[in-house]
């Protein structure tokens, strides 16, 4: 399969690769499938690019690359959405937000993505824990991980 | 919308299970007990606004790809 996007131009994908977020994400109720792409090589962020939006992509990350000890908590409504097993695996993102001084990038840890990995279904969360922001500053983190050379953790319960 | 006027520790039932209580009235600032079964989300409206916002902002933002936050993750 391809899509033309705007920002990548043509890109092939493969049917089993597509995400699909069915109700959407908060603000793009219309956009539900999405592939996640690598573009440049970076490890721990890739762009997840809307099937549906050409124009519409994010830059995700797995909140693990700097918060080993995030673990946001699934309710039963989203298990359900998620059509969630006990032996599917699950994934979690957290969509970036870059603003014009780069260095003050920021992840939305408070409505992380969670994506049933086995049956490729996904959903932005909305967690009611305020330990956790839309805001959260990524780069201090990061680096003092790295600097551990420390591996992400699966990231949910 | 359905406007009700309730005083302090007066209630509201939305359906059979749903409990809505004036707690306290201090100034511009009202507390409300929420009685309801475990598996309802409640949560303050600001919260969803906020992600939908952090959203489009995101969707918008992007001055710089992937690589380039890497290359600028990892200096220092």
């Amino acid at each position: 399969m391809e899509i033309e996007t705007t920002r990548f131009g043509v890109i092939q994908y493969r049917e089993e690769d597509v995400l699909t977020f069915p109700d959407g994400l908060l603000g793009f109720p219309n956009s539900r499938r999405y592939i996640i792409i690598d573009v440049g090589g970076s490890v721990a962020f890739k762009w997840m690019q809307s099937l549906d939006q050409p124009e519409l992509a994010f830059i995700v990350v797995r909140p693990g690359y700097f918060r080993t000890d995030y673990n946001p908590h699934i309710s039963d409504d989203d298990r359900k959405a998620l059509q969630l097993d006990s032996q599917d695996e699950i994934a979690c993102f957290a969509i970036v937000s870059v603003p014009r001084d780069p260095e003050r990038m920021t992840a939305n840890l408070r409505g992380p993505l969670v994506v049933n990995l086995s049956k490729r279904i996904g959903r932005q969360v909305v967690l009611t824990d305020e330990r956790y922001t839309t805001r959260h500053p990524i780069i201090d983190e990061y680096r003092a991980l790295a600097s551990r050379s420390v591996q992400p953790t699966s990231n949910a319960s | 919308m359905l406007v009700l006027t309730r005083k302090v520790n007066e209630s509201i039932l939305v359906g059979d299970s749903i409990e809505i209580m004036v707690v306290e009235i201090k100034g511009e600032q009202v507390k409300i007990g929420i009685r309801a079964p475990s598996a309802t989300r409640i949560y303050r409206k600001e919260v969803f606004e906020e992600i939908e916002r952090e959203n489009k902002r995101a969707a918008e933002a992007p001055y710089v790809g992937p690589d380039r936050l890497a290359r600028i993750l990892e200096q220092k």
